[in-house]
C-alpha cells in the first residue's frame, strides 16, 4: 500500500515537471483559472467555437473590464488626430443601438511558441460608414491579447505615405483579395488553382504586430509568399535563418543575423528568421 | 522516508509555493494617463516620438527633428542611451535605464513594476518591443497585486508611434506581458522617469546587479558616464 502511494507522489510530481520537459509551446492555462468566476482570467466560454461564442467572451471582457472602471478616461489633445477612445466603443457596442458593429472575425495561425494554442481570433470593429475602427486580438482561450482604435481623421497628416498607410488600415482585406493580389503580381502567371492555402497568421512578436498578422500564401509546389496590408507589400522568402536558443537560454540578436533593412518574421516555433524579399508589383 | 513525512516536509510546501504566486482576489486598480498621441515622422524615429509625447506631457513643446538632433541619432535608429539623454533633457524627469541581460520566467516581473509604479506617479515609460527595435511610450496599467505586493498587470495602454501597426491608447493584456521579453541579453530594458521606480536600484541594488541587471542614472560607479560603453 505504501509502496503503491509513494509511486503516485513520484507521478504526481513527474506530471508537475512535465510542461517543463521540453514542450514545444507553452503551456495552456488552466481550465480552472479560466471557468472560476472569481479569477481574473475568467471567461463565459473558454477555447469559443463560434461567433456566438466568441462575442460572448468579447462582451464579458467589456463589462468586466472597461465599463465602471476608466473608460473614457482617454481625452488627450491629439494633434493627428484619431478614432474616438477604444473603450468607448466597445462600450457602445453594448448599447441597443450601437454606432459601431461587431463585423468580420478571423482565424489566425498562430507561429508564436510562447502562446500556448495554434490559433487566435482578430475581431474587426465597424464604424456606420464600413471603415475599420477597431481591431480586437483574442487568444483561442477567449482571453483578450491587444486591440487598439485606427486614425480616422488624419487630416493634420503632412505624409502622403503616412495617410495612405492609415487608408489602408481602415479597409479590410479578404482571402479573395490576396488571392487576386497574387494572380496579378508580375512575378508569377498562375491562376487560382495553383493558390493551395491562404491564411493570416502570426509570427513571433512583442505586442503590436499580434494585432496585425500577415497572410501567408502557399503554392501547390511548395512555394510560399506573404502579403502585408499595412505595407501593401507582396513578398517571397529570401533566405531562413536558424534562430534557436543557446544553451544558457536566449536565443542571438535577431537584428545581427539578418541584413540590415530587411524585413523578417520571426517563427518560434521552428526556431528561424524568414527574411522576406519584396516582390515588385503593377498596381 | 515514511509518506507523511514526504508530504509534510515536501510536496504540500511545494506546491503552496507554487500557489503562492497565483492570482488571488485582490482588487484591480488602474491608471491611464491621457498622453497626447504623435506618429513617428521617420522610419527610425520611434523613440523620438516617444519622447516628444512624453515632453508634451510634462508641458514642453518639441518636435522630433529637435530631439533627433540633440541626441545625436539623425536619422538612425536611436540606442537606449541615446534615448536616455533625450528623456533627461526633453521632459520634467532625468530619466533612468533599468536593464537587464538573460531571460526571466515571465515578464510580469520587476521591469513591468517599475513602470506601473512609474504611471502611478504620473511619469510614462519607454519600453522596446518588436526584439529592441521599436519602442512604445506606457502611459497606463490595469493591476493588482501579487502575494508579494508587486503589482501584476492585467492590461497596459500604451502609444505606439509606429505607423504600420501602432496607434494611440492601445491595449495590450498581462497574458501578452508574460512573454514580453524576448530571452534575448542586450534587448531588455526599459527607460524609466524617476530613480525611485528602478526597484533593485533603491533595496537590493547589490543583489540586482549581482544577478546581471545594471542600473544607469544611480549615484557611484553606476553613473551612467561609466557606462556610456556598455553595449546594448
Amino acid at each position: 500500500m505504501k509502496s503503491i502511494k509513494f509511486i503516485a507522489v513520484l507521478v504526481l510530481i513527474f506530471l508537475f515537471c512535465l510542461p517543463a520537459m521540453g514542450e514545444k509551446r507553452a503551456k495552456r492555462m488552466e481550465m480552472k483559472e479560466l471557468t472560476d468566476p472569481k479569477s481574473h482570467h475568467y471567461v463565459p466560454y473558454p477555447y469559443p467555437k463560434n461567433r456566438t461564442e466568441i462575442i460572448a467572451d468579447l462582451v464579458h471582457y467589456i463589462k468586466r473590464y472597461v465599463i465602471g472602471t476608466d473608460e473614457g478616461s482617454y481625452e488627450a489633445s491629439i494633434d493627428i488626430g484619431v478614432g474616438p477612445d477604444p473603450d468607448k466603443i466597445l462600450v457602445d457596442l453594448l448599447n441597443p443601438q450601437p454606432a459601431y458593429k461587431i463585423a468580420e472575425i478571423f482565424k489566425v495561425k498562430n507561429r508564436i511558441a510562447q502562446i500556448p494554442d495554434d490559433y487566435s481570433w482578430i475581431i474587426i470593429i465597424k464604424d456606420g460608414d464600413g471603415n475599420v475602427v477597431l481591431r480586437f486580438a483574442m487568444f483561442a482561450n477567449g482571453l483578450m491579447a491587444i486591440y487598439g482604435p485606427e486614425i480616422m481623421d488624419d487630416s493634420g497628416v503632412a505624409s502622403p505615405e503616412l495617410r495612405a498607410i492609415h487608408e489602408r488600415r481602415r479597409k479590410v482585406v479578404t482571402e479573395a483579395d490576396v488571392r487576386n493580389i497574387l494572380v496579378e503580381s508580375p512575378l508569377r502567371s498562375t491562376d487560382q488553382n495553383e493558390i493551395k492555402k491562404v491564411q493570416l497568421t502570426s509570427f513571433h512578436c512583442q505586442m503590436a504586430n499580434f494585432q496585425y498578422p500577415i497572410w501567408e500564401i502557399k503554392m501547390a509546389d511548395g512555394t510560399v509568399y506573404y502579403y502585408s496590408q499595412n505595407r501593401d507589400m507582396l513578398f517571397s522568402v529570401d533566405n531562413r535563418i536558424k534562430w534557436a536558443k543557446k544553451k544558457e537560454g536566449y536565443r542571438p540578436d535577431s537584428t545581427a543575423l539578418v541584413p540590415r533593412s530587411s524585413l523578417y518574421l520571426a517563427d518560434t516555433l521552428n526556431d528561424e528568421l524568414v527574411v522576406l524579399k519584396e516582390i515588385p508589383r503593377n498596381k | 522516508m515514511t509518506f507523511k513525512k514526504l508530504m509534510l516536509t515536501i510536496v504540500i510546501p511545494v506546491l503552496f509555493l507554487i500557489n503562492m504566486g497565483c492570482p488571488g482576489g485582490d482588487p484591480i486598480n488602474e491608471v491611464n494617463l491621457p498622453v497626447a498621441f504623435f506618429e513617428q515622422e521617420c522610419l527610425e524615429w520611434c523613440g523620438m516620438a516617444c519622447i516628444q509625447m512624453w515632453a508634451d506631457w510634462d508641458g514642453h513643446c518639441v518636435t522630433q527633428g529637435e530631439i533627433a538632433d540633440y541626441t545625436g541619432v539623425g536619422n538612425d535608429t536611436a540606442t537606449a542611451q541615446e534615448l536616455l539623454l533625450g528623456v533627461a533633457y526633453y521632459t520634467a524627469s532625468e530619466g533612468y535605464l533599468e536593464q537587464r541581460f538573460y531571460y526571466e520566467h515571465g515578464a510580469q516581473g520587476d521591469l513591468i513594476s517599475s513602470t506601473v509604479n512609474g504611471v502611478l506617479d504620473y511619469t510614462p515609460s519607454i519600453m522596446p518591443f518588436y526584439r529592441g527595435t521599436h519602442a512604445v511610450l506606457i502611459k497606463g496599467y490595469k493591476y493588482h497585486h501579487d502575494a508579494y505586493s508587486r503589482p501584476i498587470a492585467e492590461k497596459v495602454y500604451y502609444n505606439d508611434p509606429d505607423p504600420f501597426d501602432g496607434g494611440a491608447n492601445k491595449n495590450t493584456s498581462g497574458v501578452m506581458l508574460e512573454f514580453y521579453f524576448e530571452p534575448n541579453p542586450f534587448k531588455y530594458w526599459v527607460l524609466l522617469g524617476m530613480e525611485d521606480y528602478v526597484q533593485y536600484g533603491i533595496e537590493g541594488h547589490d543583489e540586482f546587479v549581482l544577478s546581471g541587471g545594471i542600473v544607469y542614472g544611480l549615484p557611484g560607479p553606476y553613473d551612467p558616464k561609466d557606462l556610456r560603453e556598455e553595449p546594448l
